[in-house]
């Protein structure tokens, strides 16, 4: 089968397994939000039934690839009663029509987006860490039909792999499937899975704020230096924001509107970040624990810490497939993580976080004028205000800063300016979209729209 | 913020204009200062490939594209793997030493950078230390020159030459 037919086949299964779990979850969301969501869900349901079938040690093989983007598309749709009723709702949800300045802005990502494309396709994987990680696995997969390949099983590699073969499995698993349909680099995963983030967090913002201040927004966070490389690059971090931050908006959905089906998918989310990054339980749940006193305010004590433990049980139990099931029960040879491990020391904590502030986020050179712009907007708005209007976000973006710090502490491999620094990927978007709930900018969105429709005030 | 506006309407036209404005800024104002991040950016990672793209689509075999991402660290690899013997156990040099003779960091010295590159060999890492002596066959690096030397050869001193690869260690 021709790569292109396979990636399109692919693709399509993947957004029904993701659509399939949407439906099955019943979150009040619309379809501009269902669709990007639903081919991210899409491929972490892929790449569990695929490992699925590596623990039952099923060969890989191109038909296996195939065979496992089916399953997953049924998986989810065999509830048919419930799932078929929350196809039947999406028809009928409200339409909203572009406006010329987002032609505008659609107009740049799309000739971005056919870049990241481009380049994805032409160049080999580039990173050393993808190279000697994820993608190194991937491959010998591919050529040994196995997980236990050659990587670990070689008596003159298998004492010298550190950490990067180890890493969380949902990337390698998609450079195994696109390395199966026969993509020399695979690497064509990383940007759909940009565009889908990024059609997600515009739609978002879209949502928050007048379209013009929203799309110059979403440029600032498209166009985000250190990201924007990461479009066409293979690496787990971007793949782990576009998992986390959905998660966390969905979250904050769940909270605000009073909707269940938000708050299970932002776990599908959330379990996917864990999939994506080994780091990102601990970020996970720090913002969830961090959270509970919002949770609890809208609802109850009692609910919001039985939400809390079926989350983390959720989580938990995505995080242990890879690092404990899989690392003891299938791998000949184990990552040295506690010998990294390193205990909290008050004087390193203070090292790690004057390096995160000075070095990484403060340079403009990574993240643009994102992290300069926000406090300024921030300070202005709590003193005019004299309340914070994005509690959530702001809880979820101090959980993150509190979260590196702490990695950065504990584990001597997490090194400042390189592990946390992609980890800031997270933060970029959260900032954002907590910028855009700010009333500062709410009064602006509101001038514009008055102005924009005609009225005087 | 989804109020039906029509598309076409002055406010609107003003609004566009004012877009392709931000947009033209960002992308394209005080790329050459530091003034402008997302311009340096936006021409490092997307302008330069739309600028260079029709020379780049010439390369179509993936070993050239291979060698313009990954230069000596693809070259030197490419050049040993197909001259190692059945009998041989290379011993990879320290990183030190490949970055004497390289622009870029000699990742090709790290055993799973060279397994990616070439697939699976006999090969020793420099640090292995327990496993070192277990190598005969050693890579001579020179200015625009690289060889394998064996224990026995003649034109080589194979402990100068593990004194050379301990140099800056």
């Amino acid at each position: 089968m021709n790569t292109t037919v396979s990636l399109v086949i692919t693709l399509l299964l993947q957004l029904v397994s993701g659509l399939g779990v949407i439906a099955l979850l019943r979150p009040r969301i619309t379809r501009s939000v269902a669709i990007p969501s639903a081919v991210l869900i899409g491929m972490f349901m892929h790449t569990l039934v695929l490992f699925a079938c590596a623990l039952a040690s099923v060969e890989i093989t191109r038909s296996l690839g195939m065979i496992s983007a089916v399953v997953a598309a049924v998986l989810p749709n065999l509830a048919w009663p419930r799932v078929s009723k929350s196809y039947g709702e999406w028809p009928a949800m409200p339409k909203w029509s572009l406006s010329l300045s987002d032609i505008v802005t659609l107009g740049l990502a799309s000739y971005l987006a056919y870049a990241a494309f481009w380049a994805a396709w032409y160049w080999p994987v580039t990173p050393f860490d993808a190279v000697v990680g994820i993608d190194l696995v991937a491959k010998t997969a591919v050529e040994d039909g196995t997980l236990v390949n050659r990587v670990f099983t070689d008596p003159f590699l298998s004492q010298h792999l550190s950490n990067q073969p180890f890493y969380a499995p949902f990337a390698m698993f998609l450079q195994v499937i696109y390395r199966l349909m026969g993509y020399a680099s695979g690497q064509m995963w990383v940007p759909i899975v940009a565009v889908c983030f990024m059609w997600f967090t515009w739609v978002e913002l879209r949502r928050t704020l007048h379209h013009v201040l929203a799309n110059v927004l979403w440029l600032l966070l498209l166009l985000t230096p250190e990201m924007l490389g990461y479009t066409y690059l293979v690496q787990t971090d971007y793949l782990n924001a576009a998992m986390f931050v959905p998660g966390v908006l969905l979250f904050w959905r769940a909270i605000r509107e009073d909707d269940r089906g938000s708050m299970w998918l932002s776990t599908v989310f959330f379990a996917a970040a864990c999939w994506s990054r080994t780091d990102a339980i601990i970020l996970v749940e720090l913002g969830l624990i961090a959270s509970l006193p919002l949770v609890a305010r809208a609802s109850s004590w009692k609910h919001a810490t039985q939400t809390f433990v079926v989350q983390s049980v959720i989580m938990g139990v995505v995080f242990a497939l890879w690092h404990v099931l899989y690392f003891n029960a299938y791998l000949p040879v184990r990552p040295s993580t506690s010998d990294q491990l390193l205990g909290f020391d008050l004087a390193r904590a203070l090292t790690v976080s004057t390096s995160l502030f000075t070095n990484v986020i403060a340079d403009v050179d990574y993240w643009g004028w994102v992290f300069l712009v926000f406090p300024v907007v921030l300070i202005a708005d709590i003193v005019r205000q004299r309340k914070i209007e994005t509690p959530m976000l702001l809880v979820w973006i101090g959980a993150l800063l509190v979260g590196f710090i702490v990695i950065g502490t504990i584990f001597s491999a997490a090194i400042v300016e390189q592990t946390l620094r992609r980890g800031i990927f997270k933060l970029v978007p959260l900032v954002v979209l907590a910028m855009a709930g700010t009333q500062l900018l709410q009064t602006a969105s509101r001038y514009l729209s008055n102005w924009e429709a005609g009225r005087t005030s | 913020m989804t109020d039906r506006l029509p598309v076409m309407s002055r406010q609107g036209v003003i609004l566009a204009i004012i877009m392709v404005g931000v947009i033209y800024v960002l992308i394209s104002v005080g790329g050459d200062s530091d003034a402008n991040p997302y311009a340096a950016s936006y021409q490092s990672r997307i302008g330069l490939y739309a600028e260079k793209r029709d020379s780049l689509n010439k390369r179509r075999q993936m070993s050239e594209r291979m060698f313009a991402r990954h230069v000596a660290n693809y070259e030197i690899p490419q050049y040993i793997a197909p001259r190692l013997r059945p009998t041989d156990t290379l011993l990879l040099p320290p990183m030190s030493y490949g970055n004497r003779y390289m622009r870029d960091k000699a990742y090709w010295t790290d055993p799973r950078f060279f397994a990616w590159m070439v697939g699976f060999h006999n090969v020793i890492p420099w640090n292995d230390a327990a496993r070192r002596s277990q190598a005969n066959a050693f890579i001579v690096l020179e200015p625009n020159m690289i060889w394998i030397a064996r224990r026995g050869s003649r034109n080589v001193n194979i402990d100068s030459l593990l004194t050379e690869y301990g140099r800056e260690q």
